[in-house]
């Protein structure tokens, strides 16, 4: 009965001893520990198996079994000194020089305990074997202490600095494997030096509390991130012991009480086809149900990476706000690995530029001099030696610190505080963590980008806004001002005509002899006072004109006008000026003619300044103006011998203010704007300017307008051209 | 009177009223007015102006735009409006720039002059011909 039970639970040690080592390396083969883990759990299983079959040997003497048993005692201390050492970091750690000495001083004792040097013979003292030592025995010996002392001390030192789960952890790697390897120490070695071999068994049987052990470990403080396998493989067991419990009972109680006689019928069949299908369906359900406590009990926290990634993707790819990408991203990854507190740092210049955080804020914050000291672009603290970055990460509570980078350049840092559950991270975090902090300091650069056009936009938005606001105003004052010059003008003009009808009038009544008998000399006199009051009129009317024109109140009151009548006034009313200088003016008309639909008082003034202009600007001979009718239209022309237009200014004569250079001399204070109304005058009358000119060969100014015909008169045939003064 | 003298041939002497604020003006008109033979009364604002056309009914009047009290349109709708006098017997006699007030002026059917534009024989002579107008 001891034998079954010795052979039994060394089964079930080695089983559950390799199937632990070979689930701790499956889920995370690239880490050290795990795979270091793994190796210990199998050199455990195989010395249990060993040790059993050196008291029970086959096809070896037994001493050769004992040989091989200690061989994977040395492999067994070996490798549990490199797993302390390295726990729980993803890569080999501890000090170098220890580690070489305890692996190179491992194999070639490995050697040495295959030799007959350790044990020399095997003496059978009262039944049972007894191994001699021989002159390896204290280098073997020597090796064994001062491995174990030393991994030991190892662990030790972790467990003193190690806080919350890990040190929780490290308690129980210390217990299990201590307990085992002192088991071993003291079953398998030492009693054997005193020659008491019957308790050998139980070294091996004691690799079952490194079992337990980091069973519990594993269960109630998630060690080495096997839960899940765990929690899904106890979820399993249970689902197979229930069913084969149940089914079981119930096909034996079935078969009790309906078949006594215990022979196989066809009813029976049916009772177990129909027991099938009750199992087939029952399967899922209670599959689903056992899952459902397991994952409670092990607080297991699966996610899929694949979906992960996707829904940060979809983020990253249609968000383009800074904020809005950080905060989101963040809420993203502290939901999914349910983290304490997570922080998201964007850089500018080696200064923080945007900071988001997502759940509990730490006790202090991290600032930029102290992310810019992180040496390493991937920290993972709980992978880490003790150097100043891992300080300083324990300092502000961060397990995981990633640079953000774009070609070279740092974008940023993506802090990630504690789980919720205490877990460390799993290689699947950490690969996640990886690809998505790529993607993230991408979109976070595009982003900036974004923001940087923003701005620039907003800034020429704002300066456009106020150039246009300049603009505007200044146009307002150009308008407002335009105002007050047309009003000054017409206000002006109104002022000056008050005096001017005093000074033309009383000279007009002087000259008519209303106020007694003139002297010729007084009436020549008085008839140029007289001329140049009226000029003085017609400048202040010309004036008004343009500043109507530009006011846009300039209109032509067309009315049916007797064009010769109006031609003739003129003439005579300039008579006495062209006198004064000599100059013959001459007036020749037909007898009659159309009367043309134009506003009279306007084209007076285009008529007068014509021959003002041509007794001006003759020196001696003739001013010559003329009427006669010409298929549809009727022409004036006023001839003069004059100083006449050069050629380059003939283009330029009829725009307003413009004077010719020899007219300026002959004239200084002339306006300008004479022949400017004329054009505009004569054209909004539906007329056209004549205008003809050589400098020095005299100039003739006139226009032609064309005979409406609704005007009763204008069929009526041209008169020959006769001759009046 | 003179004047009645001056102009045997009309039984009765024309009255003709002026409004016109400056004085200078005034006296131009009336000694022109006068000398062919009218009798000429005046006044130097818009509110005298229009008691004086109700109080004499003259035959023909002149208005400025621009005086005291009135304004010459005013005075010219107020007394064509009580049919005082035709809208054809009326002068309006101005030195505006505001083209606005020629328009108004035509559109009331009243006769617009410049002052500036003609001499006091100018004005005589449409006086002669409006008045021949209205006799004949």
């Amino acid at each position: 009965m001891l034998e079954l039970f010795e052979v039994t639970t060394l089964a079930a040690a080695t089983f559950f001893n390799v199937l632990l080592g070979l689930v701790v390396l499956v889920k995370n083969q690239s880490s050290a520990t795990n795979r270091l883990f793994c190796g210990l759990a199998g050199v455990f299983a195989a010395f249990a198996l060993v040790n059993y079959i050196s008291l029970h040997p086959i096809l070896l003497s037994q001493l050769e079994w004992i040989r091989i048993d200690i061989s994977v005692g040395v492999l067994m201390f070996m490798l549990t000194y490199l797993t302390f050492a390295t726990f729980p970091g993803r890569k080999l750690s501890g000090n170098k020089t220890l580690r070489r000495l305890v692996v190179y001083g491992g194999f070639p004792l490995i050697a040495i305990c295959l030799s007959p040097l350790v044990f020399s013979r095997l003496d059978v003292a009262g039944g049972s074997p007894q191994p001699i030592p021989g002159p390896g025995m204290p280098i073997f010996a020597l090796y064994i202490y001062g491995v174990g002392i030393a991994s030991a001390i190892t662990l030790a030192r972790k467990y003193r600095r190690a806080k919350g789960r890990l040190r929780q952890q490290l308690k129980y790697i210390f217990l299990g494997t201590g307990s085992t390897l002192i088991s071993v120490l003291i079953f398998n070695f030492i009693l054997v030096q005193f020659h008491i071999t019957e308790l050998v068994t139980l070294g091996a049987l004691s690799t079952l509390f490194f079992t337990g052990s980091f069973a519990y470990a594993i269960a109630r403080h998630r060690l080495l991130d096997i839960r899940a396998v765990v929690a899904r493989s106890v979820a399993y067991v249970l689902l197979l012991t229930t069913f084969v419990c149940v089914y079981t009972a119930a096909i034996f109680g079935a078969t009790a009480l309906l078949f006594e006689d215990n022979g196989i019928g066809a009813l029976q069949n049916a009772v177990y086809v129909a027991m099938a299908v009750v199992l087939a369906f029952t399967f899922d359900p209670l599959k689903r149900f056992f899952e459902k406590v397991t994952d409670s009990i092990f607080f297991r926290d699966k996610y899929d990476s694949q979906q992960f990634l996707r829904e940060v993707g979809q983020v990253l790819v249609n968000e383009f706000q800074l904020e809005r990408i950080m905060h989101l991203t963040l809420k993203k990854i502290a939901s999914t690995l349910k983290l304490v507190n997570s922080q998201l740092y964007v850089f500018d210049n080696n200064r923080i530029y945007k900071v988001d955080h997502v759940g509990k804020l730490p006790h202090k914050l991290i600032t930029a001099p102290h992310l810019l000291e992180l040496k390493g672009n991937f920290l993972v603290a709980d992978e880490m030696e003790e150097t100043k970055t891992k300080a300083l990460m324990d300092e502000f509570e961060f397990r995981v610190a990633v640079k953000l980078k774009v070609k070279g350049d740092t974008v940023g840092y993506m802090m990630l505080g504690e789980k919720l559950s205490g877990d460390i991270y799993t290689s699947q975090d950490l690969e996640v963590i990886d690809i998505l902090t790529k993607e993230l300091a991408v979109a976070i650069l595009n982003a900036k980008a974004y923001e940087e056009i923003s701005k620039f936009n907003a800034t020429l938005q704002l300066k456009v806004d106020d150039a246009t606001k300049q603009l505007r105003d200044a146009n307002r004052r150009l308008k407002d001002l335009d105002k007050a010059k047309d009003e000054f003008i017409s206000m002006a003009s109104h002022q000056l005509r008050t005096p001017l009808t005093s000074i033309k009038g009383y000279l007009s009544m002087l000259l008519e002899g209303d106020a007694g008998k003139v002297t010729d000399l007084q009436k020549e006199f008085l008839g140029y006072a007289y001329g140049g009051s009226q000029r003085m009129g017609n400048l202040i009317t010309d004036l008004l004109n343009v500043s109507r024109m530009s006011a846009g109140k300039f209109m032509i009151n067309a009315a049916p006008t007797d064009i010769i009548a109006v031609a003739a006034d003129e003439v005579e009313q300039l008579q006495q000026h062209a006198q004064a200088k000599n100059l013959r003016l001459e007036f020749a008309a037909p007898k009659s003619l159309p009367k043309l639909m134009i506003d009279e008082g306007k084209t007076r003034q285009v008529i007068m300044n014509f021959i003002d202009n041509a007794i001006y600007y003759t020196q001696q001979g003739s001013v010559k103006v003329s009427l006669r009718q010409s298929s549809g239209s009727v022409e004036l022309r006023v001839v003069d011998t004059g100083i006449g237009v050069p050629k380059d200014a003939q283009a330029k004569l009829f725009t307003k203010f413009y004077r010719a250079g020899n007219a300026q001399s002959v004239r200084p204070d002339g306006t300008g704007l004479g022949l400017f109304l004329a054009k505009k005058v004569v054209e909004d009358q539906g007329g056209r300017i004549i205008f003809e000119s050589k400098e020095g060969g005299g100039s003739t100014f006139g226009f032609s307008i064309p005979i409406k015909k609704e005007t009763p008169n204008a069929l009526r045939k041209p008169q020959p051209v006769g001759i009046s003064s | 009177m003179p004047s009645e003298n001056l102009n045997p041939s009309e039984s009765r002497v024309k009255t003709v009223f002026l409004a016109e604020d400056d004085p200078f003006i005034s006296r131009m008109y009336v000694t022109k007015l006068e000398s062919a033979g009218y009798r000429v009364v005046t006044a130097s604002n818009g509110r005298d102006a229009y008691e004086i056309i109700k109080e004499h009914e003259p035959h023909l009047v002149m208005l400025d735009i621009n005086m005291p009290e009135l304004t010459g349109l005013e005075v010219a709708q107020a007394v064509t409006k009580e049919g005082l006098i035709e809208p054809s017997k009326i002068l309006i006699l101005t030195n505006s720039a505001n083209p606005a007030d020629r328009d108004k002026t035509q559109a009331m059917g009243i006769e617009y002059m410049v002052k500036a534009d003609l001499t006091p024989r100018d004005v005589l002579e449409k006086i002669n011909q409006k008045i021949s107008q209205g006799s004949s």
